[in-house]
């Protein structure tokens, strides 16, 4: 027999081996989809204004309007900020806590000291179906287990009185600006 | 070369310092300003308190009454109310009556008396009340006497509103 014969048939029988090897070297095996189709989704916390906030005045009558920057306030006026917002939230196991930071003045004169610290007041209900659950405080409120998205209404006020003892003709024509008032929701 | 524990260890802190340690840690919050940049102005408050025209009380005699009529007019903001007071007369028997007046002549006195060191009601802002100051000597006043009195006029202010 020739060489090259004889090496075709080695090799043909190497190639056969290999390829019954394959066969015998194979185990059973099956395959599930874990994970397909699965949508992990997540929650939500929000603060978004719902009633712009306003001014006017808080004592007397409401007429003539408050506009900051142009009505002018004496002693034993007294003005108002209201603004409701729109809480919402959502998350199987979420849970909330306000908080509010009182508006301060960008500097300090005898208006500012004659208007003392804004007094401030915030309540909160809740709105729509969802099933979250909400407990108040004093200024604050906390939000628990909204599963579903649960919305809930924040009027906050702040409350300017110029001091009517202020005496003689001081604290006036100045000027008061207020700053760094704010609302938090805080997923806790 | 492995590197050492102790180079291990300062990795370790490095990351904890990191901002992603910190990232790990965060939680949803939501926040909206209130009130804020808000300007408040405080107002002006003045009075201004003027004879109308020049009353004469010269040549008085006894019961003859005499009227000069006294302007206040408010300037400045919110509203005001204001109060009277008459000090001095030297002159025994001299008889001094504020009466409420509707305008700027004598024709425009009233009969309603203005109780001195009484405040009065609410005016208006920038409101202008006239005030009629009658006086009269006495029926046992002597001829050629003379007396002065003054007419002090206060204002405070009362809210906007």
């Amino acid at each position: 027999m020739r060489k090259t014969t004889k090496g075709a048939i080695a090799i043909g029988a190497g190639v056969a081996l290999l390829l019954g090897g394959a066969g015998t070297l194979a185990y059973w095996s099956d395959s599930k989809p874990l994970s397909s189709g699965t949508t992990i989704t997540s929650g939500k916390l929000s603060v978004a204004t719902k009633t712009a906030g306003s001014w006017a005045w808080a004592n007397g009558t409401t007429t003539p309007a408050f506009v900051p920057g142009t009505s002018k306030v004496v002693p034993g006026d007294s003005i108002r900020y209201t603004e409701v917002f729109t809480v919402t939230a959502l998350g199987s196991r979420l849970n909330a806590q306000s908080s509010f930071a009182v508006p301060t003045y960008s500097g300090t004169n005898a208006l500012t000291t004659a208007l003392g610290t804004p007094a401030v007041a915030l309540t909160a209900v809740k709105t729509g179906s969802g099933t979250g659950t909400i407990t108040t405080g004093t200024n604050t409120f906390s939000i628990s287990s909204p599963t579903t998205e649960t919305t809930f209404d924040v009027t906050v006020t702040v409350t300017l009185t110029f001091d009517s003892a202020t005496a003689g003709l001081s604290a006036q024509d100045l000027n008061a600006v207020l700053q760094n008032g704010a609302v938090t929701i805080s997923q806790v | 070369m492995r590197p050492g524990p102790r180079l291990v260890a300062v990795a370790v802190v490095a990351f904890l310092l990191s901002g992603i340690a910190t990232t790990a840690y965060a939680a949803w919050s939501a926040s909206r300003p209130v009130a804020s940049a808000a300007t408040i102005r405080s107002g002006t408050f003045g009075l201004d308190a003027a004879w109308v025209g020049a009353p004469s009380y010269t040549g008085m005699w006894p019961q003859d009454p005499r009227t000069g009529v006294a302007r206040l007019t408010h300037t400045g903001d919110g509203r005001w109310q204001y109060q009277l007071a008459v000090t001095g007369g030297s002159l025994a028997g001299l008889g001094v009556t504020l009466l409420e007046s509707t305008g700027p002549d004598v024709a425009d006195c009233t009969a309603t008396v203005v109780t001195p060191g009484a405040w009065s009601a609410t005016q208006p802002t920038g409101a202008t009340v006239y005030v009629c100051v009658r006086t009269v000597l006495g029926a046992g006043s002597a001829p050629g006497g003379s007396a002065a009195f003054t007419l002090q006029a206060t204002a405070r202010n009362q809210p906007t509103t």
